[in-house]
């Protein structure tokens, strides 16, 4: 069996981190597309999936299916849970190096998030 | 059914603390959400037929259990940070933001506590949501009780936030 990083290898940032988002997508969704009609890929359409997004995620679920031996839609809760967090955990992989000034600017936003008032 | 063509007054729509901030500082206090008509307080009633995994209420407790009780078993922040990374390369191939914003948005998914993923939902006045709505699923043609859409570009304004238990 291939590992994840020969499927992800050479593709950009941009369309991994896609596709595993939508990948997880599908796999929290999977036992209850057939019943909504739910089209994994939807959103607005300047946010819409390239064809490669769309292709490289097939790929990903095909993959973890594999892997797992069973069908998305049949996972158990522990099953779920464990996969979409390995999806995150690979995006991690494909960061990108920051400034000095961008690592200061983006420790700044985090340690400026506010909580907003609530009614 | 168009967003402009339901009689709901209100919307309703979960989102993380994390993703709540980036649009405010990067965004220009602009949000792109998911939003339902329904609360989705009790999501087993015959009569709410949006699933589960989009019932703003369940969103909310998913992040709320993750981010305030450190559950260690849940996949809805992970789930969270790859969407803010998708969002944010997507905001960049649109202009919104530089090279140097995308990068930092990715290393605040990547890195922020857990603890600041708790939820926060959005009540939003459909009215002033219909201008910003972008789509509907093809299902709720044949169902007029799961409606789910997408508002992008929403400003603060058009939405309260509360917090919930």
């Amino acid at each position: 069996m291939r590992d994840l990083a020969e499927i992800l290898n050479g593709k950009s940032r941009e369309d991994v981190v896609g596709a595993l988002y939508y990948a997880a997508r599908y796999i929290k969704q999977a036992n209850h597309l057939s019943k909504y009609e739910k089209d994994i890929f939807d959103d607005d359409e300047k946010s819409a999936p390239s064809p490669e997004v769309k292709r490289l995620t097939w790929e990903i679920v095909g993959w973890v299916e594999e892997k797992e031996a069973i069908r998305a839609s049949d996972f158990d809760s522990p099953t779920l849970v464990r996969v979409i967090v390995y999806l995150g955990q690979v995006g991690k992989q494909f960061g990108t190096e920051l400034s000095t000034d961008e690592l200061l600017g983006a420790q700044a936003a985090i340690a400026g998030m506010k909580i907003p008032a609530t009614r | 059914m168009s967003l402009a063509d339901i009689k709901h007054p209100i919307l309703y729509s979960a989102m993380s603390l994390v993703a709540y901030n980036i649009n405010n500082m990067y965004y220009a206090e602009k949000h792109y959400l998911w939003c339902t008509p329904y609360f989705g307080s009790d999501y087993q009633s015959p009569h709410y037929t949006v699933p589960p995994s989009s019932s703003p209420f369940e969103i909310y407790k998913l992040y709320r259990g993750e981010a305030l009780s450190a559950d260690k078993h849940g996949y809805k922040i992970e789930q969270n940070r790859l969407g803010i990374k998708k969002g944010a390369i997507q905001m960049h191939a649109r202009g919104v933001i530089t090279e140097s914003k995308l990068r930092e948005i990715n290393y605040i998914a990547d890195e922020t506590e857990k603890s600041q993923f708790r939820p926060i939902l959005c009540v939003i006045s459909r009215l002033e949501a219909v201008p910003h709505y972008k789509k509907v699923d093809i299902r709720d043609k044949a169902n007029p009780l799961s409606h789910e859409y997408i508002v992008a570009d929403l400003p603060q304004s058009a939405f309260d936030v509360i917090s919930v238990g």
